[in-house]
């Protein structure tokens, strides 16, 4: 995941369903769920079908972030390389996405990219460069 | 038409051209009329003389041509010259205005929009307009009187003529758009919508290209592109379609006033009430006199797409109106009107203090409020820190100050100085404001830091390079402070990005500095050290510092915690 995941305009499920083309409506649900997006989602207001990207409805980087994290969970892939996860949160969306980065790294090899200490709870290791 | 009227309002300030523009293209219009008929007339004269043996005086019609085509040649070239150039001065205004509407681009505003197409958005959508002028008011103005002159024309010969010319007449210019418009507006509407559309994936498309390799997605999203291309094919093909209709439709009704002419014209000659050469000169007068008209089904068409235009860009911008204070003149300079006080141009030796009493501020009438009843003094000098969690209208204090915004209720006072009496430009000469998210220009790091000191000396571009901790990474570009940053520059991060705002508001003179959200993408040794000489370059001015982190907390005056000054109890 890069440090600004890029929303594509298209509606929320499909940006969450780039993470695995072909993925069910159900899957895509349950990803949002764990990357803690399903509450933003479903008070847009057209839910999981809302616009978002150029031209659609404006989500804030905490949002962003964790439809960023749903296209991991959705994903499922063994090795994560996370960039800056939580940079440009305020303290309540950065609560957010790291308790949704704990869940995802549970069985998963993950690198973090970071420069705030915060997100050195996440990590077994912390190397400095 | 909503939106026509507040088109000829941005036009108000070029009345006179658009005027003389108009009246040119009337001129030509009519002068090429007069010199088809009366050519015809003085050919077909000259051979029935000829043929008869009969002197016939040429000289008087052959001048009257000459005049004609001299006066439709020179006329064309001054037409095109005045229309043009009206139409670049309009356009010149319109970017001016617009540009200074769209810099402040709130969130607020911008939540239906993202950013990234907007500019180009902006481009399309302004050049679309200049269609508004010259091929849609000149052209219907022009239509109308030539069409008023031909029918009065006619009606010296023959009432008829007359009534079957207007007929003809009012279908080109009125019943044929008006079948047509509706098709082809909603073509034009949608094409515009599905150019943006396209041109916001494939943008999308490139600079997300490296997740969706990584989720194996690039293929399905190409798919999505060439669909979309397609569909833009279609409605393109749609399109010219109803326009080839309309074209052939207004060769059939000039032919049509041709045969027309001829079939009532040739009776009159052989009853000897016009003469022979006559019948020539109406049949072509009024093949002739669709010049005019001819346009019109095209202009109606461009219409749908420049109202589309001109809905976008002032449901992102408010109405011209509100901005008029503001607006530039035709050379692009404030125009200091003579009787108007002169431009106020702050102290920048003394302190300013700003004040905000019983403010109530929302972004739209259908919006929560922002502020309801926000009272808060700065005090001159004084460094401040504004706190609150996102959405609790940090930034919107920014937005108020420089007069993007205006509040609903309530007076901010700027050194003892109401903003309200001030201009957008006075007001902002205050305040030197580094934005959360910096716009760098697409040009040099120089050029983007000497936008707030044109004057400034290479040292104390330095100096405030330094300041915002950036110094050492420009020093280390191998083309230093001539890097081109901006969009499609040089990667800079989003951190340095930050940093070099923040330098170029540190080298503005304004006495008020506010940073908003200086620390952000920071690390902490970083972080501190920014705050540290910020703080010490501050020196008299008043700093206000717009954070939801902690850095610098330590170092203001006051803590202000805006979610509980923002609401006054309203007991009523």
């Amino acid at each position: 995941m890069p440090q600004r995941p890029t929303i594509f305009p298209a509606s929320v499920r499909e940006n969450i369903a780039l993470g695995r083309p072909g993925a069910s409506d159900d899957e895509v649900e349950a990803a949002a769920h764990r990357a803690h997006a399903h509450h933003f989602i479903t008070r847009l207001p057209q839910g999981f079908e809302t616009a978002v990207g150029e031209g659609g409805h404006g989500i804030s980087g905490g949002e962003i972030q964790r439809l960023g994290l749903a296209r991991l969970f959705l994903r499922d892939a063994g090795l994560l390389l996370l960039d800056e996860p939580a940079t440009h949160l305020d303290a309540a969306s950065e609560q957010y996405v790291h308790s949704a980065i704990s869940d995802l790294a549970a069985g998963r090899t993950m690198i973090v990219v970071a420069h705030r200490a915060a997100a050195l709870d996440l990590v077994e290791r912390v190397i400095a460069l | 038409m909503k939106y026509v009227l507040q088109l000829l309002k941005l036009l108000r300030p070029q009345a006179s051209s658009v005027a003389l523009g108009i009246f040119l293209s009337l001129i030509t219009v009519l002068a090429n009329m007069g010199l088809l008929a009366l050519s015809s007339w003085f050919i077909a004269s000259m051979a029935i003389a000829g043929a008869s043996g009969v002197f016939f005086n040429y000289a008087l019609p052959a001048a009257v041509v000459r005049a004609l085509a001299l006066a439709r040649t020179g006329g064309r070239y001054l037409e095109r010259m005045v229309n043009h150039n009206t139409t670049f001065r309009v356009l010149a205004d319109l970017r001016v205005w617009f540009y200074r509407r769209i810099l402040p681009l709130a969130p607020a505003r911008l939540s239906g929009f993202q950013s990234g197409d907007l500019l180009s958005r902006i481009q399309a959508d302004v050049d679309t307009l200049d269609d508004f002028y010259l091929r849609g008011l000149v052209p219907v103005v022009v239509a109308f009187f030539s069409a008023i002159a031909a029918v009065l024309f006619l009606l010296h010969y023959s009432a008829l003529l007359a009534v079957v010319e207007l007929g003809l007449l009012i279908s080109v210019a009125v019943l044929l758009p008006a079948v047509l418009s509706r098709a082809a507006r909603e073509s034009g509407e949608q094409l515009v919508e599905s150019a943006s559309q396209l041109r916001s994936s494939v943008v999308s498309h490139t600079t997300g290209m490296a997740e969706l390799i990584s989720y194996g997605a690039a293929c399905e999203f190409e798919a999505r592109i060439r669909e979309q291309s397609a569909r833009h094919d279609r409605l393109h093909w749609r399109l010219s379609r109803v326009l080839g209709t309309s074209d052939a439709l207004v060769l059939l009704a000039m032919l049509l006033a041709l045969w027309f002419g001829l079939l009532v014209a040739l009776p009159l000659a052989h009853s000897g009430d016009i003469t022979p050469p006559s019948v020539a000169l109406l049949g072509i007068f009024m093949l002739s006199s669709f010049e005019a008209v001819t346009p019109i089904p095209e202009v109606a068409r461009r219409f749908g797409e420049v109202l589309a235009a001109a809905k976008r860009l002032f449901e992102i911008s408010g109405d011209p109106d509100s901005a008029s204070a503001s607006r530039p003149g035709a050379s692009g300079e404030p125009e200091p009107a003579a009787g108007n006080p002169p431009v106020y141009r702050p102290d920048t030796e003394a302190a300013v203090g700003v004040q905000f009493c019983g403010v109530r501020f929302r972004y739209a009438a259908d919006e929560p409020w922002v502020y309801d009843g926000l009272d808060l003094e700065i005090e001159p000098g004084s460094k401040i820190a504004v706190t609150g969690p996102t959405g609790t209208g940090k930034s919107s204090l920014v937005n108020l100050l420089v007069k993007f915004y205006q509040p609903q209720e309530g007076t901010i006072l700027v050194g003892g100085i109401d903003l309200e009496t001030l201009s957008q430009e006075e007001a902002a000469a205050f305040f030197s404001v580094s934005e959360q998210r910096t716009h760098l220009f697409h040009t040099t790091i120089r050029e983007n830091l000497l936008l707030a000191r044109e004057d400034a000396a290479e040292s104390e571009l330095w100096d405030a390079l330094n300041v915002a901790q950036v110094g050492s990474f420009v020093a280390s570009l191998p083309e230093g402070l001539d890097t081109i940053a901006g969009e499609t520059g040089t990667a800079l991060s989003v951190g340095q990005g930050r940093r070099i705002g923040i330098a170029r508001a540190l080298l503005s003179r304004a006495p008020v500095l506010i940073l908003d959200e200086p620390t952000e993408s920071l690390d902490s040794r970083t972080a501190g050290a920014l705050i540290g000489s910020v703080f010490a370059r501050a020196g008299k001015r008043t700093l206000i510092l717009i954070t939801h982190l902690t850095y610098g907390l330590d170092r203001v005056d006051r803590v202000i915690q805006i979610e509980e000054v923002a609401r006054r109890n309203y007991m009523m």
